[in-house]
């Protein structure tokens, strides 16, 4: 059973949008339960964090950061928490948002309860399929760190790791929707994360994600189209990795 | 004292004089024969002038000129300075001529330059010519710094000031010139007069350079000083504004919401319209973009110039460039590659987007590493491989080399950092920066 939390201060808002999580659960048929109803963080907070779904009120009590605050300490906890955001607040700052805690979606209250309701169902629904998506795959993260932030990618969407010859201690990761860099190397990644393929001195691969190998050319090619050559020595791994599938 | 000819006196005041017109030409870069002619039928008569006047001709010769160029501040310094220069070369001339004669006939008498006074003022004009022409080529490599400080000179009004010290400066050398010659000083002591007097000239130019530089550095500073105040009170301004503004928005919206009920309960089908007209209140919502004035939390003159200049651009081309700033301050100890990175950021940004114009610059910072995000909505499919490759572009008219140079930029620093992802159809393309405090 996926929990579900909501924090909500208004009372009138609270009760309607239980009612409308309530009702998206069953119209989707979704394996979740209202699990925490909070009217201020206290309350909220007495419920422990889990992997679950939370839809959050950005100000609580005329604390306009509260909401985000709260949703930075689940983030931190639960890295894998699905987040989304419910508030009147229009100057809330989408980008900040998304660099600091990449919510699910955002749903504005200024369009009326209608919307609202709507886009609760849409959200449960996306988040139920995402859930029957990942269970057959690995949940597990990909961590690295830059400065003093801590960055998770999920390793359903990671597609490689490599180096530079020319810049030397610095890792370059590519996944299906992102393209980011940071100091490491890439034989500590190899040994924390085994389910991943070094196919030669500078590339750290994600068969999941790999589409086509040329054995000719020794080329392996991934989903959003780069590649990378296998050197000659791990050839012969890699064929039994892919017989292993 | 020797005593020269009268036809080669003529010609030596002549050559003098055509010399700092020519020179004050080439400072001032107006040649043409109209010129040359004139500055030949001037030094012609002037020189003649010379025949009775001794040395003051040449002051009186400048004054004169002084007097028809008095609107042109370049053309008058231009010409003062030639003088100068023109004069020292001149008596240095004369006497790098002297000690050659001296030592070719290895006797150190003041007669044999009458004797041989053809050759000694041709020799004499030779070499200043050589002098010259060493002066010019030198001067050539300086060029560029030389016009920079005219402009700077320009900009600044410097000018008067500039004309009083190099005219002073003429004046006193001539009367150097002109009391020797009358107190019949011997050549050696007029010599060395003129020698420490040259340093001096050149001690006093190098002054001169470093003056107008202090002066314009001042300047500079004053001008900002002025410029930044303005800007921090237009700021407030807009700050104040933006305040109340937002404080309205929201009472008005939990008003509208709480008055939903009410309205969908009243049978008055005039009212659900009236309510249905003001809720999805497109001008409201505006009330929170642009708003600019949150930049003053940036406590870097740079990054604050380089955003405040962006969202003009920005508005000149009708996007919306919304500024995330959350913290109340934000504390930047960068070097220039991060403005210039976040330069090409935000200017690939703002060219990418048509349809909805709107880019947003996010900054979130921690007390060691900062973040800086430039987000756009994305009009096409992307593939976030490609837009690093040089020459990659999604835009018609451009060249496409912004981001394989930020890649270089950042290749080239230890502590920088650039994250690029495609979320909910925006890309957000974020500079990390670690330390620097």
């Amino acid at each position: 059973m996926y929990p579900v939390y909501l924090l909500e201060d208004n009372p009138l808002q609270r009760e309607k949008f239980a009612k409308y999580i309530q009702n998206g659960i069953v119209i989707n048929d979704a394996d979740m339960q209202l699990t925490c109803v909070a009217s201020n963080t206290e309350e909220f907070l007495q419920h422990p964090a889990q992997l679950g779904l939370y839809f959050l009120d950005m100000e609580i009590n005329e604390d306009k950061l509260a909401g985000l605050n709260l949703a930075e300490k689940i983030r931190q906890e639960v890295p894998l928490a699905q987040i989304i955001f419910i508030t009147t607040h229009g100057e809330l700052s989408l980008t900040t948002l998304e660099r600091k805690i990449a919510p699910t979606d955002y749903i504005l209250k200024d369009k009326g309860f209608e919307n609202i309701k709507q886009r609760i169902t849409d959200d449960i629904q996306s988040v139920q399929e995402k859930l029957q998506s990942y269970s057959h795959c690995s949940k597990n993260l990909l961590d690295y760190k830059i400065g003093s932030r801590y960055f998770s990618i999920l390793m359903d969407d990671l597609i490689m790791l490599y180096t530079k010859k020319e810049i030397p201690g610095r890792i370059f990761i590519i996944t299906k929707n992102q393209l980011a860099e940071f100091n490491g190397s890439l034989n500590t990644f190899e040994q924390d994360y085994p389910n991943l393929f070094r196919c030669n001195r500078s590339f750290l691969v994600n068969l999941d994600n790999a589409t086509s190998f040329d054995s000719k050319t020794r080329q392996l090619t991934f989903i959003d189209g780069s590649s990378c050559e296998v050197s000659f020595r791990k050839n012969k791994e890699l064929i039994k990795r892919f017989n292993h599938k | 004292m020797v005593y020269i000819d009268w036809q080669l006196n003529l010609i030596a005041n002549f050559c003098l004089l055509f010399a700092i017109l020519q020179l004050k030409n080439y400072f001032i870069r107006e040649f043409n024969p109209l010129k040359i002619l004139i500055g030949i039928a001037l030094a012609l008569v002037f020189g003649y002038i010379g025949l009775f006047l001794d040395d003051i001709f040449i002051l009186f010769f400048i004054g004169l000129l002084l007097l028809v160029y008095h609107h042109d501040m370049q053309k008058s310094i231009s010409l003062v300075m030639a003088s100068n220069i023109v004069l020292v070369f001149f008596c240095l001339a004369t006497y790098t001529a002297r000690i050659i004669f001296f030592v070719a006939n290895n006797r150190w008498q003041l007669r044999l330059l009458e004797i041989y006074q053809e050759y000694f003022i041709t020799a004499s004009l030779l070499i200043n010519l050589l002098y010259l022409v060493v002066f010019v080529l030198v001067a050539q490599r300086f060029r560029h710094s030389t016009a920079e400080l005219w402009l700077q000179i320009e900009k600044y009004h410097l000018g008067k000031r500039v004309l009083t010290l190099t005219f002073s400066v003429l004046v006193s050398f001539l009367v150097i010139l002109l009391i020797s010659d009358l107190q019949a000083v011997t050549a050696t002591i007029q010599a060395s007069l003129i020698l420490i007097f040259s340093i001096l000239l050149i001690v006093a130019y190098y002054q001169l350079v470093f003056f107008v530089h202090t002066m314009a550095i001042q300047n500079e500073a004053r001008e900002k000083l002025a410029y930044n105040k303005q800007l921090n009170e237009y700021l407030t301004s807009v700050q104040q504004q933006y305040t109340e503004l937002r404080k309205f928005k929201h009472d008005f919206q939990n008003i509208m919401l709480a008055i939903k009920p009410l309205v969908d309960q009243s049978d008055s089908q005039e009212l659900k319209d009236y309510y249905q007209d003001i809720v999805p209140d497109d001008e409201m919502s505006l009330v929170n973009k642009g708003n600019i004035a949150q930049v003053s939390a940036i406590d870097n003159d740079l990054i604050r110039g380089l955003l405040i200049q962006k969202f003009f651009i920005a508005k000149s081309k009708q996007i919306d460039f919304n500024l995330e700033l959350t913290q109340a301050h934000y504390h930047f100890n960068v070097d220039i590659v991060v403005v210039r990175i976040l330069g090409i950021l935000i200017d690939n940004a703002l060219e990418h987007v048509t349809k909805n114009r709107e880019v947003t610059c996010a900054i979130n910072q921690t007390e060691q590493t900062t973040e800086i995000t430039i987000d756009n909505p994305l009009e096409k499919k992307l593939n976030l491989n490609e837009i690093f490759q040089s020459g990659y572009t999604t835009k018609q008219d451009h060249t496409g080399f912004g981001l394989s140079n930020v890649r270089k930029l950042i290749s080239q620093t230890n502590n920088l950092f650039l994250d690029s992802k495609i979320v909910k159809g925006h890309l957000l393309m974020t500079l990390i920066i670690v330390g620097g405090e």
